[in-house]
């Protein structure tokens, strides 16, 4: 199939080309366009990957061959328009636009482009609390840290109980030398036939092939103790396909437009791989990722097939209605994970997509143009279960006391419905005021994350005032119940082995003290689990319940040569259940100026402030 | 800005700037003791807790030191961009093109990635042909 690919588009392209360039000679040059030999050049001091993340010409430095062409033709009713841009050996774009006869359309379009990813240094991983000398701290540590503990007079090997069973030092220097760079290619296909004894029908078909190839950078962590936060170059080998094709028909006031597409998502590059300590904090009970070396970080592959149906039917008094229909099905492989977890029904995980929408819109009178629409659509998960051999230990003093398979639930799985209206009032002949309201209502499977309910009201004054002057404002407001919660967060609050805060903070603690000693065979004694995370009761969001929402855009042009452009966006939110407050201002101008036929400017200033104000809830426990 | 300075010699030229600042403000009370009889403005090493070799107060933060935790996200960063260009027609059909580029990141504060300061130089020269 990847083969083909290749091979199809090529052979579409040289036929295509011969043909033009056959009917071009035939009747007389008709070709123009330009053709350059150049010579590119990048040299970079330092970092390059904030100053050349997104790379221009090259991402080493040095010289590349860099040759461009453009070439356009029209010829009756045909025309074909190629370019070829090349400035590097991965910065190149590539495009070809063929029309015959206006029966057959094909485009296609083929980029390399490079991107420096992020590389983090862990540095600030060794960050503890001072008074938090309980229970072995401190206890973060990253390769550097062991490396130095190691490098001491007298040798530190053991932190919090763990030992690392390779070279620390040389896994830093190693991974602090790793160049995190991913090359994307994409090459995309589209094509139309209108065949003249069928002149209401056009037939699509599009081909897209996308590659990212690379190395990007993978954290992990063990449980205490200690915790271990170390990094590794994960590859990326990644290939997306996509064919689709589909038609649209008009018969007579009917449009109808039927679309299919299947995509297929595949990582080939190594899943890396990193070694896990034995946990020796015995509150960390039972771990299914411990004393071993585990792959992590992987990226599922997976396949993608849809349908999309669209009618509209034009009726008399500028009246529309147009319906759609949707239905996809995605796939989600899991089948390289199948040794620390296993899905017992299949390997695989399936989502299903539907909806359905609807639209009305007519014109009522000379000023007032009116349009009604409603969707609903559902996220469905396929049920499975996932079973943990880790928790089938054959001693029963350490034997799991719940049960080793738990039922998946989904986050995912959801049915939402829209209802909107909106109206066009033209207030005079170059002023326009536009009403909308729209309401949402989600409803998800998982009842923890609850229902939200949107309710948005919009306005806006559109207005070519005279020939200088035009512009656009607008007014959004939302009102969100129960925007979608996070976990809940809060140490202890309302537990009655717990106290609050004698400094009247809020807070609630749990005195360790008051617990029997954590062992890793007593699961009641591991108070982690028991205890601490079952008694979280505060609510968290970092979503608003109420936003307010200002935009501005007026144009200023006294002639031809000269036009200003200010515009500004003012958004504030809040969501008081979690004393969360957020304003933003964005103001900007943008001139153009041009003199005289020779010389012209282009400027362009932009501000952008945000301020956030949110409590936090930061667990002042080992590290 | 693109200027055609004569009939054969078009210049272009561009700046960019940019200047971004984040700072974090740690609204913090003073938190609890988790060990009653410590007061925070004892040092450590006089509360009786003080712990020895590896585990010693001396190998990390002090409280001191924690409140500044929110100085961590303060960042900044200024980009610099500059570009010269033009092209000249040798004749109507024949003409040469060039530009060069300057570009200069400088990280004021920080952040986990290290230190990104860079500058890169970007040039190109080319010879056409028009038909």
């Amino acid at each position: 199939m990847k083969k083909s690919h290749y091979w199809l588009l090529a052979m579409l392209s040289v036929l295509t080309l011969m043909t033009i360039a056959t009917a071009a000679v035939a009747e007389e040059k008709s070709v123009s366009g330009h053709v350059e030999i150049g010579v590119s050049g990048m040299d970079t001091n330092d970092n390059p990957a904030r100053v050349n993340e997104y790379v221009n010409t090259r991402s080493e430095e040095g010289f590349s061959f860099a040759p461009k062409l453009f070439l356009e033709s029209q010829e009756g009713n045909s025309a074909f328009a190629l370019e070829i841009d090349v400035m590097g050996p991965r910065d190149q774009r590539h495009s070809l636009d063929v029309d015959a006869n206006r029966i057959f359309r094909l485009g296609i379009d083929y980029q390399v482009m490079e991107h420096w990813k992020d590389h983090e240094t862990l540095d600030q991983m060794g960050a503890t609390a001072r008074d938090d000398v309980g229970g072995s701290q401190p206890s973060v540590t990253t390769d550097k840290i062991f490396s130095d503990l190691a490098a001491l007079p007298t040798p530190v090997t053991a932190v919090g109980g763990g030992t690392l069973n390779y070279d620390a030092g040389e896994a830093y220097r190693q991974e602090l030398a790793n160049d995190y760079i991913v090359t994307r290619r994409e090459i995309k296909s589209e094509a139309d036939i209108t065949l003249p004894s069928l002149p209401n029908i056009t037939f699509h078909a599009g081909v897209r092939l996308e590659t990212r190839e690379g190395l990007e950078q993978a954290i992990g962590v063990t449980k205490c103790d200690n915790c271990h936060v170390s990094a590794t170059g994960k590859d990326i080998d990644e290939r997306t396909e996509e064919i689709g094709f589909g038609a649209t028909g008009k018969f007579g006031p009917v449009t109808v437009d039927y679309d299919y597409l299947a995509r297929t998502f595949s990582d080939g590059g190594a899943t890396p791989v990193r070694f896990f300590e034995d946990a020796g904090n015995p509150t960390a009970f039972n771990l299914l990722y411990e004393a071993g070396d585990y792959a992590f970080a992987r990226t599922p592959d997976s396949e993608k097939d849809s349908h999309s149906l669209k009618a509209r039917v034009d009726l008399p008094q500028n009246t529309s209605v147009t319906a759609s229909y949707v239905k996809s099905d995605v796939e989600s492989s899991k089948s390289d994970t199948q040794d620390e977890y296993l899905l017992l029904q299949g390997d695989t995980l399936n989502t299903e997509y539907e909806s359905f929408g609807g639209k009305v819109a007519t014109k009522l009178g000379d000023n007032l143009r009116l349009s009604l629409r409603g969707s609903m659509y559902e996220i469905d998960v396929d049920g499975n279960q996932v079973y943990f051999p880790a928790r089938e230990v054959t001693s029963a003093a350490a034997a799991w006391p719940g049960t080793a398979t738990d039922d998946l639930h989904s986050a995912e799985a959801r049915e939402v419905t829209e209802l909107g209206i909106d109206a066009v009032y033209r207030l005079a002949r170059a002023t326009t005021l536009r009403l909308g309201y729209e309401y949402e209502e989600v409803d998800r499977d998982e009842e923890e994350l609850g229902q939200t309910q949107t309710n948005t009201f919009q306005a806006s004054v559109k207005s070519r005032l005279n020939r200088q002057f035009s512009g656009n404002i607008s007014y959004k407001y939302q009102d969100i119940d129960e925007p979608l919660a996070g976990a809940h967060v809060g140490i202890a609050q309302g537990d009655s082995t717990a106290f609050q805060d004698p400094l009247g903070s809020g807070l609630w603690y749990y005195n360790t003290a008051d617990f029997a000693t954590p062992t890793a065979t007593d699961f009641t004694k591991t108070w982690y689990w028991t205890d601490v995370y079952p008694n979280r009761q505060l609510a968290s969001t970092n979503l608003a319940d109420k936003v307010h929402e200002a935009k501005l855009s007026t144009t200023w042009s006294p002639s031809t040569g000269m036009a200003a452009t200010l515009f500004a966006r003012v958004r504030i939110e809040e969501n008081d259940d979690v004393s969360y407050e957020q304003q933003t201002y964005v103001p900007g101008v943008s001139l153009y100026y041009a003199p005289n036929g020779k010389l012209n400017l282009t400027m362009a200033y932009t501000f952008n402030k945000q301020e956030t104000e949110n409590q936090m809830c930061v667990g002042w426990y080992h590290g | 800005m693109d200027y055609q300075a004569t009939e054969q010699l078009k210049l272009n030229a561009g700046f960019t700037y940019n200047n971004a600042k984040d700072r974090w403000d740690w609204k913090f009370s003073e938190r609890a003791p988790l060990y009653p009889q410590n007061d925070l403005s004892t040092p450590l090493a006089d509360t009786g807790i003080e712990a020895a070799g590896q585990y010693a107060s001396t190998n990390y933060d002090t409280w001191e030191m924690n409140n500044q935790i929110d100085s961590y996200s303060d960042l900044a960063y200024e980009q610099f961009q500059v570009t010269v260009g033009g092209t000249y027609n040798f004749t109507p059909s024949c003409y040469t093109t060039a530009s060069l580029t300057y570009d200069k990141f400088i990280s004021d504060e920080m952040y986990v990635y290290g230190d990104e300061d860079g500058t890169a130089y970007y040039g190109y020269l080319g010879f056409g042909y028009r038909f």
